[in-house]
């Protein structure tokens, strides 16, 4: 596909084109794929900044070498990110000129000190507060005011309000464009393929924003003109933690084993789509709205029934016919979480759920193949 | 009765055991507690715990009659509020406090302390949390499956309402939210967003995570009010606030004596004072605060008198903290010659002293919290422990962390780092668990416990050479 084909070619190049932007004095931003770090505030700083999102996983060489600097109770995910940095294999980790994390749990908060002490990279973060009341909303709301402040002065560029609105009607047209697609995999068989879909979400972390959504819009072009892919077996709902650029065992195992997912939800890694910036008076709050209000929380959410009710609503709504909960070793809210919504996904829906861990260790693929092959074939019956 | 010896060695009068016969045996009915469970229980009191101190058996007492407040609440006709551990302590205190009819703990440290240190029975509990919904081999936090298996083997009460504190640990809260799901009751997270610092700003603490913290606190207190009733008071949570200083100005006395040579108590028995003040309730105050002023006054009297309970010239030690749920690892440090002086929740740093600033009550609670420096950052807990190193002047440190804890394992390589950098004095790093020794044994440490005392003993042999030549 041409859209594809753009894609590739623009990552491939990613680095070089990044280098050569440092080069002319732009900052690189990175941070956490957790959907709280408003992009738009990087762009609108007269594109200076790129946003970076760490996004990789999936290997073991990194979480290996994160043993030096964090002890190994604590999500494979994040112990990996101080491993990328101190491997020194991938350019992108090693041109960021501020770190910004948004603090969700105490696993997100270790990148954040891991990189602080043992990098000279600067790191800001900004707490997400753990439930959406009011004066949680305007903690949130303070944090997205200091980050903006810290950007402004990082790159000697004030944030103006048509910069940002700028910003937000591209982000938002990206998040139209995903939206549209993963409604797409409602079909039987679905229109799109989830290596598709998940290739695209990963992508759009590390890609340029005008370039991704020129993708995105010439992908959807595509998909109406080809033919729909053929039908393959149960349909599967994936959920968990994180879902990584590079870690793609679970997709493999599910789709070797007979498996379709038609839908994903994950914390990080996964690009939160479902809700838009609606621009207001205030744009700042507009954001905050969006960007704290509106989305699903994570597991780490107190009381965490929003994003349960969401994961029955995607079941529903995309006629999944089995749930697979991916998480990482030692993410220990998502562990206790899986273990009640199993319960109630079943009272709920009548929907089985298979609960797997990944610690990115290469020996684990064939135990989880036996538990993935026969949780596909039961659902088969 | 059966249990009458073992009563005696926790400090009850004959009488007192007679009188409360009745609860003893309703409460050992709940929990299963056996014959032979008192037998054992009886050696393992007189293996671990000092009893011939008055202070440690009473303080032994102290915590059996918590337990069987636990136990015994809802049939007792109390109310029930659940507070989480670590929590504040004074809020809680203040809603214990309050009125008789009132049980307000956390009740996963009573279970620790009197199921676990004391009794030896904590393992069923915690099996029983892991078979259903806090399973084995991920890192589930032990504090927070003494609670949940508690409840759900039904050994403790149903909460009227269940004061969480998010503002910490992850799990605590998400172990509530469970619960919440299977039993539908009340709960309350005081929440804030932990680490939302840059990595220096300690002890500087900002003004919007005060506020937020406080405004989260002030909703805890509003919705124990509805529980309590108009007793829980500005009056009440005064007494609340000067019992608790009380309390831990008590503690503070008791960690002074370690600092002689010989150290004339074990840290085993200052554990158990510890536990009752970083988890204060009624008995606390009324019984727990005499017992450690007994304790104080022993002590004193150990010293003057030359009376060993470590060996004089062992080194002083910091040691991150004390286990809850079994005094082995605590005896082991005791034994290869380590005096463990201060430890991160049991001794007051510089901070701590600082008077809060803040308006309200619920800012002032949150001030409290944030500059004891654990609760506000990684770099907050690596200053305290530096801050605590220097006060008291250690030899060495012993970073015993609860592995399962990732507010506390997340920055222990850097606190290492930064004790060794900072003060040069020798920092090792044990990996255990607080709450449950299934996961790890206290004598797999001997050898390199041992290893570490030589070394700080050759240091300070060598240091003593050098002030010899100099003089």
């Amino acid at each position: 596909m041409n859209s594809f084909n753009k894609l590739d070619k623009h990552l491939r190049n990613r680095a070089i084109d990044i280098t050569k932007m440092k080069d002319e004095g732009r900052k690189v931003i990175a941070y956490t794929p957790g959907g709280y770090m408003p992009e738009e505030l990087v762009y609108a700083c007269d594109a200076l900044p790129i946003p970076v999102g760490l996004i990789r996983g999936g290997e073991h060489e990194p979480v290996m070498t994160a043993g030096v600097y964090l002890p190994r109770w604590l999500d494979t995910f994040c112990r990996a990110q101080i491993g990328y940095y101190m491997l020194k294999d991938d350019a992108l980790y090693q041109m960021v000129d501020l770190l910004v994390t948004p603090l969700t749990d105490n696993d997100i908060r270790a990148i954040a000190d891991s990189w602080d002490y043992y990098t000279d990279i600067e790191v800001f973060r900004f707490g997400v507060p753990h439930a959406k009341t009011d004066h949680a909303f305007d903690y949130y709301l303070e944090g997205l005011a200091l980050l903006k402040d810290k950007l402004e002065r990082l790159t000697d560029t004030q944030i103006t309000d048509e910069k940002l609105k700028d910003a937000i009607e591209l982000s938002n047209r990206e998040r139209n464009l995903f939206k549209e697609i993963s409604l797409m995999r409602k079909a039987d068989p679905p229109l799109v393929t989830e290596e598709e879909f998940i290739k695209l979400s990963h992508a759009s972390f590390l890609a340029d924003k005008k370039i991704m959504v020129e993708v995105l819009e010439e992908f959807c072009d595509e998909i109406e003109s080809r033919e729909p892919p053929p039908a393959k077996g149960p349909r599967i709902l994936l959920t968990g933690s994180t879902l990584a650029m590079g870690d793609y065992k679970i997709l493999n195992l599910v789709r070797e084993t007979g498996g379709t997912i038609v839908i994903e939800e994950f914390c990080e890694g996964i690009r939160q789509y479902w809700e838009n910036v609606e621009i207001d008076a205030d744009i700042m709050k507009s954001l905050a709205e969006r960007y704290f209000l509106r989305r699903v929380p994570g597991a780490w959410a107190r009381p965490g029934k929003e994003r349960l009710d969401f994961l029955i609503k995607l079941a529903k709504d995309f006629k999944v016919e089995g749930v697979t909960w991916y998480q990482l070793m030692y993410r220990a809210v998502y562990d206790i979480e899986s273990f009640y919504f199993k319960d109630r996904l079943k009272k709920d829906t009548g929907i089985s759920m298979l609960k797997i861990s990944s610690d990115y260790d290469p020996t684990e693929t064939e135990t989880l193949r036996t538990r993935i092959e026969t949780f596909i074939e039961t659902l088969k019956r | 009765m059966y249990y009458d010896e073992f009563f005696k060695l926790c400090g009850y009068k004959p009488e007192e055991t007679e009188m409360e016969k009745p609860r003893i045996e309703r409460a050992f009915q709940i929990l299963g507690i056996s014959t032979e469970d008192i037998k054992l229980a009886e050696d393992r009191v007189r293996f671990y715990f000092d009893i011939g101190l008055e202070g440690s058996r009473k303080l032994l007492g102290v915590w059996m009659k918590q337990l069987f407040d636990l136990v015994l609440a809802r049939e007792e006709g109390k109310k029930i509020i659940y507070t989480s551990f670590p929590s504040m302590p004074a809020l809680g205190l203040a809603a214990a406090l309050a009125s008789e009819d009132i049980y307000c703990q956390a009740p996963e440290v009573v279970l620790d302390v009197a199921m676990g240190q004391i009794l030896g029975k904590i393992k069923p509990i915690l099996e029983e949390a892991e078979k259903q919904g806090l399973p084995p081999g991920l890192g589930m936090c032990s504090l927070n499956q003494a609670r949940f298996g508690a409840i759900v083997t039904g050994i403790i009460p149903i909460p009227d309402l269940s004061v969480v504190g998010g503002f910490f640990c992850d799990q605590m809260a998400k172990t509530e939210d469970h619960l919440q799901y299977r039993y539908g009751y009340p709960v309350v997270y005081i929440d804030q967003c932990y680490g939302d610092s840059p990595w220096d700003e300690f002890p500087e603490i900002t003004k919007r995570r005060l506020s937020y913290f406080g405004k989260e606190t002030e909703i805890a207190l509003e919705e124990m009010k509805k529980v309590v009733g108009p007793e829980l008071n500005e009056e009440i949570l005064t007494i609340a606030r000067h019992e608790n200083a009380k309390l831990w100005f008590a503690q503070q006395d008791i960690a002074e004596l370690m600092k002689s040579d010989p150290a004339p108590l074990s840290n085993i028995d200052i554990g158990m004072e510890f536990q009752m003040v970083a988890s204060a309730e009624r008995r606390a105050v009324y019984e727990g605060l005499p017992a450690m002023e007994t304790l104080i006054e022993e002590g004193k009297q150990r010293i003057s008198q030359g009376k060993e309970k470590i060996e004089q010239g062992a080194p002083k030690i910091f040691f991150y903290s004390h286990h809850f749920s079994d005094p082995s690892i605590m005896r082991l440090l005791e034994d290869v010659g380590l005096c463990m002086v201060t430890g991160h929740f049991h001794t007051l740093g510089t901070q701590d002293m600082v008077k809060a600033q803040a308006k309200t009550y619920g800012e002032r609670r949150a001030e409290r919290m944030l500059r004891f420096g654990f609760y506000h950052s990684g770099m907050g807990a690596i200053y305290k422990a530096i801050d605590l190193c220097k006060l008291w002047n250690v030899e060495g440190a012993v970073l015993f962390y609860h592995y399962a804890c990732r507010p506390m394992n997340a920055d222990v390589y850097q606190m290492k780092k930064e004790i060794e950098k900072q003060l040069g004095i020798p920092v090792i790093i044990l990996e255990g668990d607080y709450y449950d020794i299934r996961s790890y044994s206290a004598e797999s440490f001997r050898t390199r416990l041992e290893t570490f005392a030589e070394i700080l003993r050759a240091r300070k042999a060598a240091k003593g050479k050098i002030i010899l030549m100099r003089g």
